[in-house]
């Protein structure tokens, strides 16, 4: 059986600025203009469909009439008291996941033979579904955060893991050699060469770990119940109120943006100093 | 030799291990919450090989492959496209970033209602959540070729579908699988929460019923099925995979072993 090769690429590793280059065929139209354009032609296409009843009205509202549901929505207190509820477990778990994740990770990554023994459980518990332990943990837990909280870090624990893993069995052996000669013990090398090689791998595991984490947290309350973003979702669906879902769908779809981006800005910030974010000049 | 027979014993030495613990752990154990190990596999042969393996064994997997195809196709053609043309995936991204940051969840629902319970719902769904890191993958697989081979395919004559064939698709085809491995997990657990959501038969609606009905040892039993077919899945596609990109990993190995 070969090795896992290929992993999720620590974020602009191969992104040379070349190739992020897009060709300009008129310097005198901004960039952002033609996908602003492609934006407004699909929202105006929708509107168009929805009101014209090409597409059934009870399933496919049109624009005009979910913008207003939205705006309605952020005024209701229900609404941001399942945001707080649903960002609250997900950071809890993110926080649960990365004091877990990174150490072990590095750990596991560091000893060849304890790679060898942990590799294959960490890469089947990493695609095993952990949605489906949601049955026996409700069990346990009762419909409580405290379930939404093990679940998210039961899920989103592996793709950190697995990165740190990956990133400390990666270090370059000439440096770790390099560090030996010079006398640096082993925990100076561990915090001088093997986590900052492993930055990259770590950063873009907790980047995965982080839009993992929120799938579940809204996943979670959307099967069982309870409070939280996911009951939101549910409810609205269940009373039939389908502008209403189109604009919940929108939050969190929103709070999904929010994640990702926020987590890319802080990889960006974290490996900045990183050699294969320097542009050459 | 020697050497890859201790590291594979290695590797199975640790799910040994905590089957083995699990199995003494609960051999005499009378918590609700966690039956013997015995009980819940007498109880997985007898639901999964002769009770309901085609009315939610089958649903589901059919289900699954289905839905990893289309996505495969899609998410690949897609991908390729925007790959090409970086104006186009330029005027595209805001959409694409958008429906990606849509966690699958919240779009369940929706699906709900326009398609139904069923398994149209549960397809649909399936192919949006996996469809995602496969275009990502691809697209940026085939934007990272070197230009220059594509120039040289030019200088010698190439047409464009020539120069897409033999020399952008074998380039990006290692990031093209590493995006469609990424998608195997995700379509699991694509089809395993549709079906908890809103249905009558299958692996998901199979746990869910046996929580609400306090079937403990139902609810291990499917937990190992759908565990154990993630791992059934992930280990096909090592071996498609291994098969598909023998040449770059033997191409790799010797430009790093020089």
């Amino acid at each position: 059986m070969v090795d896992v090769e290929v992993t999720e690429r620590p974020a602009g590793a191969s992104e040379s600025p070349e190739r992020r280059h897009v060709p300009h065929h008129d310097r005198r139209i901004p960039r952002y203009v033609e996908p602003a354009l492609a934006v407004a032609v699909v929202l105006g296409c929708w509107e168009a469909v929805t009101r014209l009843h090409w597409l059934p009205r009870d399933a496919f509202p049109p624009l005009t009439v979910v913008v207003p549901a939205l705006l309605h929505d952020l005024s209701n207190s229900a609404l941001w008291n399942g945001i707080a509820v649903t960002m609250e477990t997900w950071a809890i778990g993110l926080a649960i996941v990365v004091v877990i994740g990174i150490p072990l990770g590095l750990l596991l990554g560091t000893s060849r033979i304890a790679y060898d023994i942990a590799h294959l459980t960490v890469e089947f518990f990493r695609t095993v579904p952990s949605i489906a332990a949601l049955s026996i943990l409700v069990l346990l837990f009762g419909v409580t955060s405290k379930l939404v909280v093990v679940m998210v870090v039961f899920t989103a624990v592996w793709p950190l893991l697995v990165q740190s893993m990956y990133g400390a069995h990666d270090v370059d052996p000439m440096a770790t050699e390099m560090a030996r000669v010079y006398g640096l013990g082993w925990r100076a090398r561990f915090r001088r060469v093997v986590v900052p090689s492993a930055l990259p791998y770590i950063a873009s595991g907790l980047r995965l770990s982080g839009t993992m984490a929120l799938l579940l947290a809204i996943s979670v309350t959307l099967i069982v119940g309870g409070q939280g973003l996911g009951a939101l979702l549910s409810s609205a669906a269940q009373s039939g109120q389908i502008a209403l879902l189109y604009a919940r769908v929108v939050v969190s779809a929103a709070l999904g943006l929010l994640v990702t981006y926020g987590l890319l800005s802080l990889e960006r910030r974290l490996l900045r100093w990183h050699p294969s974010r320097r542009v050459v000049v | 030799m020697m050497s890859s027979m201790r590291k594979y014993g290695l590797r199975l030495l640790l799910p040994a291990a905590i089957l083995a613990a699990w199995y003494m752990l609960t051999a005499n154990s009378t918590s609700v919450f966690f039956p013997p190990l015995s009980k819940i596999l007498d109880a997985f042969v007898h639901t999964w090989f002769f009770d309901l393996f085609t009315t939610d064994l089958l649903y589901s997997v059919s289900h699954l492959v289905i839905g990893f195809l289309i996505a495969a196709v899609g998410g690949i053609g897609a991908g390729v496209l925007l790959g090409l043309s970086p104006r186009l995936s330029r005027d595209v991204s805001p959409m694409v970033e958008f429906a990606r940051a849509t966690p699958l969840a919240a779009l369940v629902p929706i699906a709900y209602i326009i398609f139904g319970p069923g398994a149209t719902m549960e397809i649909v769904l399936i192919v949006i959540a996996s469809s995602w890191p496969i275009l990502v993958n691809t697209t940026d697989g085939v934007r990272s070729v070197d230009p220059a081979l594509i120039e040289m395919g030019r200088v010698y004559g190439l047409s464009a579908r020539q120069r897409l064939r033999t020399i952008v698709w074998p380039a990006a085809l290692p990031q093209i699988f590493a995006g469609l491995r990424v998608a195997v997990a995700v379509s699991i657990a694509a089809t395993v929460v549709a079906n908890m959501f809103a249905s009558n038969q299958g692996l998901g609606f199979y746990v869910i019923n046996a929580y609400q009905s306090f079937n403990v040892v139902g609810t291990w039993s499917g937990l190992l099925m759908i565990g154990l077919l993630g791992c059934l899945a992930n280990v096909l596609f090592v071996l498609i995979e291994g098969r598909a990109l023998a040449w770059w990993r033997g191409a790799r190995s010797a430009t790093k072993s020089t």
